[in-house]
């Protein structure tokens, strides 16, 4: 059943139909300047192209997002929030990437493709999902923030997920280590609040265990130790 | 390039139906305006008519939906905060298809479009993934996500989930 009728009273009227052809078959420009203006419209396509063709594809990445739900999948994005590559940094998201080819989408429509992949829900869906979001430009990633929370609301309810931006030390920090940067940002707020622990010791807890250790550290108990 | 008297004919027959997707995408109407121009210049300067009228108005849908996206990536739309100034549609709030009509508008752009394009325009998966260049898979669960995104906002069955095989 066809919906949404009301729709059918939007109508345009003759005089704004004639002025949309009026403006459509307007009088064009001399040839003579229609060719300058292409001319350097060339120019400026041949320049800008070569200069994009030098680079390599990673060079054109201004913001990322690690979705860590163990496996981690980073997503790199270009200025207009689509995503250029994905990396499947723990090496172990292989069979879920091969189910979604997100190359080209925007992110909130590649996230989204992810969420309802099969190979997710069979296996992952259970599992808490850390959403890092980083970029150099501050406000891009706080706009990319925003994104991301209206991608876990609608797929998740927002339930058994978090979403945070990362600083450049907490991201290359975690790039070094090859960690999931959840897990990275983690171990460094602990470290920040209390010199009981060494990063080594950390490194192995769970992140249901470095929640538990942050909060007791939090509340100031003595809570020594790390994870095997 | 076309003769003013085919433009003429498209406009006639084609303006309604991109008012009403911009309808759907767009707050204001200078932004129209421009869509208007944009997608019929693009007409304009077809080397050969279209002979198919089914493929003329989808590739005329196709055309006004990239307009719309090209409009909103500019760094002004995509900041500014800009004021809804359609209200002279007078679309009827309190009968169920206005609710859902002013519903569909504050989705996502791709969720209202896949809406617009399957429940208005009535196309099949198919032919809404040949319009937007997607694969029918995103047109499929864009569509399920809009559907649910639309429940619970409205709070109830709105749209029926028919199967949409038989499209």
């Amino acid at each position: 059943m066809k919906r949404m009728k009301q729709l059918d009273k939007i109508e345009i009227t003759k005089s704004k139909k004639r002025e949309i052809l009026q403006h459509v078959m307007k009088p064009k420009h001399s040839n003579k300047m229609k060719y300058g203006v292409a001319f350097a419209m060339v120019v400026v396509l041949l320049v800008t192209s070569l200069s994009l063709f030098s680079k390599s594809p990673t060079s054109l990445v201004v913001s990322s997002i690690a979705m860590e739900v163990n496996p981690t999948i980073i997503l790199n994005l270009d200025s207009n929030n689509k995503v250029i590559e994905v990396v499947d940094q723990s090496g172990d998201a292989m069979e879920l990437l091969q189910e979604v080819n997100v190359i080209g989408e925007d992110v909130q429509e590649a996230m989204s493709q992810i969420l309802d992949s099969q190979i997710y829900q069979a296996k992952y869906a259970n599992n808490y999902l850390e959403v890092s979001i980083y970029s150099k430009n501050q406000n891009l990633s706080s706009s990319l923030n925003q994104l991301v929370d209206v991608v876990l609301q609608e797929n998740l309810d927002g339930r058994n997920c978090h979403s945070q931006q990362v600083d450049k030390e907490t991201w290359e920090g975690a790039r070094k280590r090859n960690m999931g940067v959840g897990k990275y940002a983690k171990i460094s707020n602990i470290l920040e609040s209390s010199d009981e622990y060494t990063f080594e010791q950390l490194e192995h807890c769970s992140m249901k265990e470095l929640n538990e250790i942050q909060s007791k550290c939090q509340k100031g108990h003595g809570y020594r130790k790390g994870c095997n | 390039m076309l003769s003013e008297e085919q433009v003429e004919r498209a406009i006639d027959l084609y303006a309604n139906d991109v008012r009403r997707l911009c309808f759907i995408y767009c707050k204001s109407e200078a932004d129209v305006d421009d869509i208007f121009q944009n997608v019929f210049i693009k007409y304009y300067k077809l080397d050969e008519p279209f002979t198919d009228p089914t493929y003329e108005k989808a590739w005329i849908l196709r055309v006004t939906i990239n307009a719309c996206k090209d409009l909103f990536k500019s760094w002004f739309r995509k900041n500014a905060e800009l004021t809804d100034d359609f209200s002279q549609f007078s679309i009827d709030p309190k009968d169920s298809d206005g609710e859902l009509i002013l519903e569909v508008r504050k989705l996502r752009k791709e969720y209202a479009t896949v809406i617009y394009l399957y429940y208005y325009e009535e196309y099949s998966l198919k032919e809404i993934a040949a319009i937007c260049n997607a694969s029918i898979n995103t047109i499929s669960s864009r569509l399920q996500r809009a559907r649910k995104e639309l429940k619970k906002r409205l709070g109830g069955e709105i749209l029926n989930e028919e199967n949409e095989a038989i499209r």
